[in-house]
């Protein structure tokens, strides 16, 4: 199996008033394509720091992340922006829907950045509701959705430009058992029947379950 | 893109974004009213000569004096000729007069060059004592031809013992500057004194040219002087320095509403501009969440400029069309004296819109700047 990602050797550091924070501590990982990896380990340990930087959104202090081909590492700012729109789909623990847009205006977002006709955009749109069963709340504001239903419009959202990358920063931390259960049904099928590679931090074992494997983060090292 | 994350932004809080754009808007309103309005006071000093000099009561700008201070004047050394004339007030409901009438010495247009006539008119005037000439704007405003009689009621009784007076029309007036000028119609001193009853052989205002504008300050001297203890005192000065000594008063007061308005209109720049940049700060997170989805830092720096930029252009353009529908309300106030006076010039639109840049730039610079260069992961850290 090919791996989608690879992170070698990575390390990163925080200075803080003189003290040095070493979050990540030469971590190494592969991610095959279609994997549906769980990340877990105590608060601090450094599991969102990980995602940042094999989503793009940091930089490492030393190591190199290759993703979809590319080293992230070496990339500019401007060029990950555009990476992370291709390959890079979302879902974070408080939904971080805007809250004057309605459920299809959030989810049509990312299309913004594309030269997609607006006829386009809107069937992805609808595509993307209709996947995470949706489809007949296109109109409301995220005022007026639970919270599952909420972070399903962010799964969509995620989902739109149909990236292979789902990058979900404990997902389901904000929501009761039943409404985190549908959520984790739903990046299951993801997973399973649409192919998308997906990272997920957790702290919950029961969420861990729905993944292929579980890695565990501690003191900037993994352990399985 | 763009259009949607500045609706987003403004959509956001409407009743804020109604607030701001509505004090945005009074700031710029008072910005358009002061520099279109402001040419009452400075337009009037203009194009006097100072080879006029003016004789006034001392005491009374609306008072009287007899017809004889006029010719103690024209009497003096260095006077070349003197012009003068009363005033016959139209009363205004009755009248196909909206303005005044000058009941003049045949020799106004030669002494008050700011009035200009045809010389046909001026001759007819000089020869006719019925014949009157009419302001351009008034004859325009009342469809006035030559060859009508201008008949109005005024506030001085004719000798038949009505209120009723009746001239030709020979001719108009234009002014070279403040249209309110051309609101009025001179007719014959004589004509009027003789038919009327009462204020007989009185005049309300002395115009003298002089030979030599280094001698106006003998000459205001010596007649002023002469009738200093007559019940009839006199004030003689230039026609220019009379005219900026009737307007210091009102400059004076031009000079604290100026201050009043400035101030008024910086505080709501600097609470409006406080809002925005406060308005924009709020939106960390949704900015860190537009950079994962791929935003780049430059487009939201653009967008959040283009939001303050759209904002403040709004009341601009409101506050500038405020200022245009205000113009004729202040000229119907003014009775038609300050008719066409005012204009709202390409000049105050542009310096207002660039105005409204400064204010957006002012506004939203440092917060832009804080998004263009927002960590993404530090807004997102949940902690
Ligand atoms: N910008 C920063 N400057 C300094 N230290 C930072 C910075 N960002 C993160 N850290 C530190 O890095 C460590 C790891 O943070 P991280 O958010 O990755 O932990 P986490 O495993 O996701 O924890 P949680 O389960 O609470 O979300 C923490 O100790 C945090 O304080
Ligand atoms: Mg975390």
């Amino acid at each position: 199996m090919i791996n989608l990602i690879e992170v070698k050797e990575v390390s990163k550091i925080y200075n803080r008033g003189g003290e040095t924070l070493v979050v990540l501590d030469g971590l190494s990982l592969e991610v095959p394509k279609g994997d549906f990896l769980a990340l877990m380990g105590p608060s601090g340990s450094g599991k969102s720091t990980l995602l940042n930087l094999i989503s793009g959104l940091d930089s490492p202090t030393s190591g190199s992340i290759i993703a979809n081909g590319k080293h992230l590492e070496k990339m500019k700012s401007s060029a990950l922006s555009d990476w992370r729109a291709g390959n890079v789909g979302f879902v974070f623990q408080f939904y971080n829907l805007l809250p004057v847009l309605n459920a299809k205006k959030n989810v049509e977002l990312p299309l913004l950045l594309t030269n997609l006709s607006a006829l386009k955009r809107k069937e992805h749109v609808a595509t993307a509701l209709n996947l995470v069963g949706l489809a007949d709340r296109g109109d409301h504001k995220p005022s007026e959705l639970s919270g599952g239903q909420q972070q399903r419009v962010a799964i969509a959202r995620a989902l739109v430009s149909d990236p292979d990358i789902l990058v979900c920063d404990e997902p389901t931390g904000d929501l009761d058992r039943e409404s985190a259960t549908e959520i984790l049904n739903l990046i299951q099928i993801l997973n399973r029947d649409h192919g998308k590679t997906i990272l997920m931090v957790t702290h919950d074992p029961v969420a861990a379950e729905f993944s292929k494997r579980t890695l565990y983060l501690d003191k900037g090292k993994l352990t399985h | 893109m763009y259009w949607t994350l500045i609706k987003t932004g403004l959509i956001r809080k409407r009743i804020r974004t109604f607030l701001t754009i509505m004090s945005l808007f009074v700031a710029f309103l008072l910005y358009g009213s002061l520099q279109t309005f402001s040419s009452i006071f400075t337009g009037s000093v203009k194009g006097l000569s100072a080879q006029n000099l003016i004789v006034m009561p001392r005491y009374d700008m609306f008072g009287k004096l007899p017809i004889s201070v006029a010719q103690y004047v024209e009497s003096l050394d260095g006077v070349e000729d003197v012009m003068y004339f009363d005033y016959l007030m139209p009363i205004k409901l009755e009248s196909m007069m909206d303005g005044v009438v000058f009941a003049s010495s045949p020799n106004f247009f030669d002494i008050y060059t700011r009035f200009q006539a045809p010389d046909e008119a001026k001759q007819a005037l000089k020869s006719t004592r019925s014949s009157t000439i009419v302001g351009k704007l008034m004859a325009e405003k009342k469809g006035i031809k030559i060859g009508d009689k201008l008949s109005f009621k005024s506030t001085s009784m004719n000798q038949d013992g009505s209120y009723n007076w009746s001239f030709d029309v020979v001719g108009f007036y234009t002014v070279t500057q403040l249209a309110g000028d051309e609101m009025a119609a001179i007719v014959n001193y004589e004509s009027v004194d003789e038919a009327r009853l009462s204020e007989k052989g009185t005049i309300s205002m002395i115009m003298a040219r002089i030979a030599n504008p280094n001698m106006a300050d003998s000459i205001s001297d010596k007649v002023d002087d002469r009738f200093m203890n007559s019940s009839y005192a006199t004030r003689t000065g230039p026609e220019s320095m009379m005219a900026v000594e009737m307007a210091s008063e009102v400059a004076d007061i031009e000079l604290i509403m100026t201050a009043i308005l400035l101030s008024v209109f910086f505080t709501i720049l600097l609470v409006s501009a406080n809002t925005m940049s406060q308005s924009i700060r709020e939106r960390t997170i949704e900015i860190g969440v537009l950079k994962c989805l791929g935003y780049k830092d430059r487009q939201l720096f653009v967008s959040v400029m283009l939001e303050a930029t759209f904002l403040t252009f709004c009341a601009t353009g409101l506050g500038l069309l405020g200022t245009l529908l205000l113009i004729p309300v202040v000229e119907q106030l003014s009775d038609g004296v300050l008719a066409n006076t005012f204009n709202l010039e390409l000049e105050i639109i542009f310096g207002g819109f660039i105005l409204g840049l400064i204010v957006a730039f002012l506004a939203a610079s440092v917060p832009a700047y804080q998004a263009l260069t927002l960590r993404v992961v530090d807004a997102l850290r949940e902690d």
